[in-house]
């Protein structure tokens, strides 16, 4: 499978604050999750994904493209979809009208086809219905579908997706990860989020990043498998674990280093997230 | 805390530049297409826009009101005075204003920024977007003479085809001074205090012939009735040159902001700026 986005030592610093420091990984064909606390510098990297932010120093590869270069950065765009973390809208528009002018922006002219392909985005964002509807008027949920919508004109080839399901009731976000699953069958999707669940039902790929730098890089089982014989139930809560939680059923869940003879229980993709981070994950669980 | 883990991929370094559809990568395609696109949607963000819903409203009313009215040339008379189509490029300068820089209030430029479109070319499209706008402005002025003519105006106050462009033009004039503006001093109070500082400026030039660098309206006075002093205004033809080129002055004005190899249109600007001049100089009574 060939590899649509090469990130090698990647630096980016504002001002005296080290967003990124080195951060290197690789995606291919499929959905990659980058997962990482408050800070870790997700969203720089993404908005260098989207060529809207250059690196201060390293290596940036997408599509086989160097963004740097204005000619490659031009190609880039034109494969690329985009939904930034907070996506600004035109509230005015109907989703219609925003969705078409952002198609106008992707070098669509021809009026009868750019409709045509605005219909087709907004049908599989699901908001066929609501597509007349003026944007203020859309809850945050249906906004974030139109900003998804967008993203998916012209079936790009890379699609960059910011937390895509921050802010959305369960059953969006059942339908996203429906969606965004089906776009990662042809395509390369890369995707920030907090939600460890998210990334689980989603990616073939997860990068955790962790103050500006590389803390994992693989696959989601191989995440899980970190916390193997690290997790473990208790009646009361121990001395030695790192998080303990009382459950539902009335027992604590435990992280951290065990004793001896204690009742270990298969892990999760939280529960390996938690573990490799360390304090900084622990701090933002809490 | 742990060590740093990573699982690399050993395909990590051939990334492949084939793709589907990378035969769509041109660079240095033409942008006029997408440009008369954009323009056209701008166009219709701006004629939609409540102030310029406004101005056209205000002014079509008062121009129709006033198409009796009668005593100077043809250009007073069909803007009663200059007053009522002084109001339409103000409220056009602000709307023009707003819509350029909505983008940025709106929180819209993350996504302008990922696409192939360059700024220059929205700039461009904001300021195309006052052609039909200006092109409205003709439609009012020349069915407000029209009317006029029905109802029985003399021949002689028919206007001149430059008569009929000065208010378009300064309709044009008002929409690329305001995307000049938003490009330039992108704050929320700058497209104010520019209207202010041109008010000021208009005042200072109000005495004797250098009135008319500053707006080109004849000064009628009346006494008991009776028409008392007519101070003609200067070649109506040379004034809309004038306005032009004025317009052209701010589409490359805002056009600088954006680009990045500027020494062409400096060059430009410069050739415009000593036209402008020229025709300002020539419209003067």
């Amino acid at each position: 499978m060939s590899t649509t986005v090469v990130v090698d030592e990647v630096t980016r610093s504002f001002g005296r604050t080290r967003a990124l420091d080195g951060v290197s990984f690789t995606a291919s064909r499929g959905v990659t999750g980058l997962l990482g606390p408050n800070g870790a510098g997700k969203t720089t990297l993404l908005r260098m994904m989207a060529t809207v932010l250059a690196p201060g120093g390293g290596r940036l590869s997408l599509l086989g493209l160097d963004p740097a270069q204005p000619e490659d950065r031009l190609a880039i765009r034109r494969r690329l979809g985009y939904l930034p973390q907070e996506p600004g809208f035109y509230k005015h528009f109907t989703a219609f009208e925003f969705v078409d002018y952002i198609a106008i922006l992707k070098e669509m002219t021809d009026r009868r086809s750019r409709h045509d392909e605005v219909r087709r985005v907004l049908a599989l964002a699901g908001l066929t219905e609501v597509s007349g509807k003026k944007i203020r008027a859309l809850s945050g949920g249906m906004r974030r579908r139109v900003g998804l919508a967008q993203a998916l004109l012209g079936d790009p080839d890379l699609v960059v997706l910011d937390e895509p399901t921050v802010g959305l009731d369960p059953e969006q976000r059942l339908r996203f990860r429906e969606l965004i699953s089906a776009i990662g069958e042809g395509r390369t999707v890369l995707l920030s989020t907090h939600q460890t669940e998210d990334v689980g039902a989603l990616c073939s790929r997860i990068v955790v990043l962790d103050a500006g730098r590389t803390r994992f890089d693989g696959t989601p089982r191989e995440l899980r498998e970190l916390a193997r014989g690290r997790v473990w139930l208790s009646d009361d809560r121990p001395v030695g674990a790192q998080l303990s939680w009382r459950t539902g059923e009335g027992r604590h869940r435990n992280l951290g280093t065990p004793a001896a003879g204690v009742e270990l229980i298969d892990p999760t993709l939280e529960d390996g997230y938690l573990l490799l981070l360390g304090e900084r994950a622990l701090a933002d669980a809490a | 805390m742990r060590d740093v883990l990573v699982a690399r991929s050993t395909s990590a370094a051939t990334a492949s530049p084939g793709s589907r559809r990378s035969s769509t990568v041109v660079p240095g395609r033409s942008s006029w297409p997408v440009i008369v696109r954009l323009a056209w949607a701008e166009a219709r963000w701006l004629l939609r826009h409540p102030l310029t819903l406004a101005g056209l409203c205000f002014v079509g009313f008062a121009l129709f009101v006033n198409s009796n009215a009668s005593g100077g040339s043809a250009f007073t008379d069909l803007t009663g005075g200059g007053a009522p189509g002084l109001w339409l490029p103000p409220v056009v300068f602000f709307a023009a204003n707003l819509g350029a820089t909505r983008s940025r209030r709106d929180g819209v430029d993350e996504l302008h920024g990922a696409a192939p479109v360059a700024r220059a070319a929205r700039t461009a499209a904001l300021c195309g977007a006052g052609l039909p706008l200006a092109t409205a402005a003709l439609g009012l002025v020349v069915a407000v003479s029209t009317y006029r003519g029905l109802v029985g105006q003399p021949r002689s106050i028919v206007p001149t085809p430059a008569e009929l462009l000065l208010l378009p033009l300064s309709v044009l004039g008002a929409v690329t001074l305001g995307v000049m503006v938003a490009r330039w001093l992108p704050w929320r109070a700058a497209p104010v205090g520019v209207f202010i500082a041109l008010v000021a400026v208009s005042i200072a030039l109000s005495d004797g012939a250098s009135s008319w660098w500053g707006s080109y309206v004849e000064l009628v006075e009346w006494k008991d009735h009776e028409l008392t002093d007519i101070r003609m205004a200067g070649s109506a033809a040379w004034h809309a040159a004038y306005l032009l080129g004025l317009s052209t002055m701010a589409v490359i004005g805002a056009l600088l902001r954006d680009l990045s190899h500027r020494r062409s249109l400096w060059c430009l600007g410069a050739v415009v700026t000593l036209l402008t001049a020229g025709a300002g100089w020539a419209q003067l009574p």
